[in-house]
């Protein structure tokens, strides 16, 4: 990796520690306790976070498919693939902490709710675009069908956010991205979730970064390896040889 | 479970998935 890009990490990984510190006492110290939902409502402050971080990652998987079908430079590929593996594991948490907070507020860990249907399918269907990466072993075949159906899943985003619009839900409506646009949030509690936000940028900035250059120095190395099995890898063949004269 | 354990546990949950992301994408690490 450059050197420049490897001082942009570490400033990055600073900011998103800072971040991290910053939501961490305002999420869990000073925002107050919700007078409804009690201590378990600033679960809100990493669920949230999580759920719109994962968005935007599938946001990039968008446009990276996009640039890859007009420009078929594989590192718009790579950009995709890292953006996917990184949506998916904040689609999960996101289902996770909603389960964590489901059980103390709802009495359930799960129900069959239109907002936890449409996010369980959004995980799935990101699943199976990273199971169809593997599929071929010629990168741009890959990247060719993995980049159409990056550009058709991101159907599944605005399904997911409005699910709790279009159908009567459980799951309370959009408190801050609400159709009218007016957040019914208090001051401190918007502050502690902006932090939050902030926190899972950052943080899914420097991963997504740090998985390119990944897949980059893989990329750069796959031809002296030779073309390996889908999924897996080649190793180096080494020759071992006595000295010559013994 | 009790709103308290719920976010001990939910906020040890992110912290957990944050910091398998960061050890997954060190260089020297490769992956297809």
């Amino acid at each position: 990796m450059p050197t420049t890009s490897r001082s942009g990490d570490r400033l990055l990984a600073a900011a998103a520690l800072l971040a991290a510190a910053g939501a961490l006492v305002l999420g869990l110290a000073v925002a107050p306790e919700d007078a409804v939902q009690g201590s378990a409502q600033r679960l809100m402050y990493v669920h949230v976070p999580a759920a719109w971080v994962a968005y935007l990652a599938f946001a990039t998987v968008l446009v990276c498919s996009a640039a890859y079908l007009l420009r078929r430079d594989l590192r718009w590929d790579r950009y995709a693939q890292a953006a996917a593996e990184l949506g998916v594991g904040l689609t999960a948490l996101a289902i996770g902490l909603g389960m964590l907070w489901g059980r103390p507020v709802w009495g359930v860990w799960w129900t069959w709710d239109a907002r936890l249907v449409t996010t369980a399918v959004l995980l799935l269907v990101y699943l199976a675009y990273l199971g169809v990466r593997r599929l071929a072993d010629d990168p741009q075949v890959a990247a060719r069908r993995s980049a159409a159906i990056g550009i058709v899943a991101f159907l599944n985003v605005p399904l997911v956010h409005f699910s709790v619009v279009w159908w009567r839900t459980l799951h309370q409506p959009p408190t801050v991205l609400g159709p009218d646009g007016s957040p019914p949030i208090d001051g401190t509690m918007a502050t502690a979730l902006a932090a939050g936000v902030l926190a899972f940028t950052l943080a899914a900035l420097l991963v997504v970064r740090r998985r390119v250059a990944q897949l980059d120095v893989h990329r750069a190395v796959e031809p002296a390896l030779g073309a390996g099995p889908p999924g897996g890898h080649t190793p180096p063949v080494i020759t071992v040889a006595p000295r010559a004269g013994r | 479970m009790s709103g308290d354990l719920a976010v001990v546990v939910g906020y040890l949950l992110t912290l957990v998935v944050w910091a398998g992301y960061l050890w997954a994408t060190r260089l020297g690490r490769s992956g297809r």
